[in-house]
């Protein structure tokens, strides 16, 4: 959010706070499967 | 300084940094409820001469000042901010004014619904478990693009209209005001940072560096569901269309990572991953990496492509776990069915069939 007029809401979109909210979903992912990985190696 | 001093500071200054056509304005800084009941504190510069008149939000400038930016070029920036928005915000608001004209422009988002509280208290919203449609009127501006007017129940009274009318005029809107956007999750991220390398007026080789290094390899595991805008685009999950879309694309059911009001995430079943994992680590990203007023919800839902069915995984658990139940317990004179029925009017659930009746089949 950034400003509004009269009432009229204009949204603009942070891109790089996007971007680490969307990359935080690649490496969490990355991360879940190579804790998998490990504990079928330990197996 | 902190941030009240912050506020008191940029509303006692503002004004240096203004025309002389302001000397006379009056200066406030106003609290305003946005989403997520998250407060924000918008300055409000009010001139006699004008009846134009910006909401500027000092949260974000706060920020800034906060990573090392100086007061003088917030200051100007802010008034740069208020001068430009007075002379350019001129756009029509007769349409909100007018239903038959209103209605062509309506358009809804999703929120949660137990983080609203009170900014839903005045306005008209359906709830879908968790989760609430919000409404909203478009109203175009030809410098500052596209912008919205919450509909609250003054407004709705003036429309004479209910709640499951702007439901279906607003899913009935979404394909032609907000079309959907689905594609890959690395091919939406390459293109934002290559756009964000070259707004830092990267040359070419740094620019591929810098993907290289800030892409994770999300390839065949992570689609992108969203608006073409980049806003509020997780209202499309509420489309059918585009789930179905979707399966076809991933090759069967997938998980729904609800990753903020803007945009949902789509992870094909792998059925080696299950949802109690899932919901972990989306809620350790909602607070580690999400603006509280852009989160969703820390649950995630799951997209059943044979039934058409969107469900809260922890609710499609239970059903499952109903269904068994029911199998081994059913008394002789109910039926799977209706012992089913039962269960989820205990639950607080609409049933299916229910749901049928809705321009998308949600059982949240």
């Amino acid at each position: 959010m950034q400003k509004e007029i009269n009432g009229v809401e204009f949204e603009v979109v942070d891109q790089q706070r996007r971007q680490e909210r969307l990359a935080a979903y690649g490496k969490g992912l990355e991360a879940l499967n190579s804790d998998k990985e490990d504990a079928e190696e330990e197996k | 300084m902190n941030y009240t001093e912050f506020l008191n500071y940029i509303k006692d200054n503002i004004k240096n940094w203004l025309p002389g056509e302001y000397d006379n304005a009056e200066v406030l800084v106003e609290q305003v409820i946005k989403n997520n009941d998250t407060v924000l504190d918008g300055l409000v510069i009010k001139r006699k001469e004008s009846h134009i008149c910006p909401t500027i939000y000092l949260d974000g400038y706060y920020e800034k000042y906060i990573q090392g930016y100086d007061l003088s070029g917030i200051l100007q920036a802010i008034a740069r901010m208020q001068v430009e928005s007075e002379r350019s915000g001129v756009f029509d608001l007769s349409v909100i004014r007018d239903f038959e004209k209103a209605k062509e422009k309506i358009v809804c988002r999703l929120i949660n619904a137990d983080n609203n509280q009170k900014y839903l208290s005045n306005k008209p919203h359906t709830r879908l478990g968790e989760l609430a449609v919000t409404y909203h009127v478009q109203i175009e501006s030809e410098v500052d693009g596209v912008g919205h007017v919450a509909i609250d129940h003054n407004l709705l009274n003036n429309f004479g209209v209910g709640t499951a009318e702007l439901f279906e005029i607003a899913v009935n809107n979404m394909e032609r005001l907000t079309p959907a956007v689905f594609m890959p999750l690395n091919t939406v991220m390459e293109r934002t940072l290559r756009n964000m390398g070259a707004n830092n007026g990267m040359s070419e080789e740094e620019i591929e560096e810098f993907v290289k290094e800030a892409l994770p390899d999300t390839e065949g595991k992570l689609y992108y569901l969203g608006s073409e805008d980049d806003t509020y685009g997780a209202i499309a999950i509420l489309n059918k269309q585009n789930l179905d879309l979707a399966a076809k694309e991933i090759g069967g059911d997938f998980y729904i990572f609800l990753s903020s009001i803007h945009e949902t995430l789509l992870m094909p079943k792998d059925g080696k991953t299950n949802y109690e994992e899932l919901e972990l680590m989306v809620h350790d990203i909602n607070v580690t990496q999400v603006a509280p007023e852009e989160k969703l919800s820390d649950h995630v839902y799951e997209y059943d492509a044979k039934e058409r069915m969107l469900l809260r995984c922890d609710n499609a658990a239970e059903r499952k776990c109903i269904l068994e139940q029911a199998e081994k317990r059913a008394e002789p004179k109910k039926s799977l069915k209706e012992a089913l029925a039962e269960k989820k009017t205990e639950a607080g659930l609409g049933s299916k069939e229910n749901t049928k009746t809705k321009a998308t089949d949600v059982s949240l």
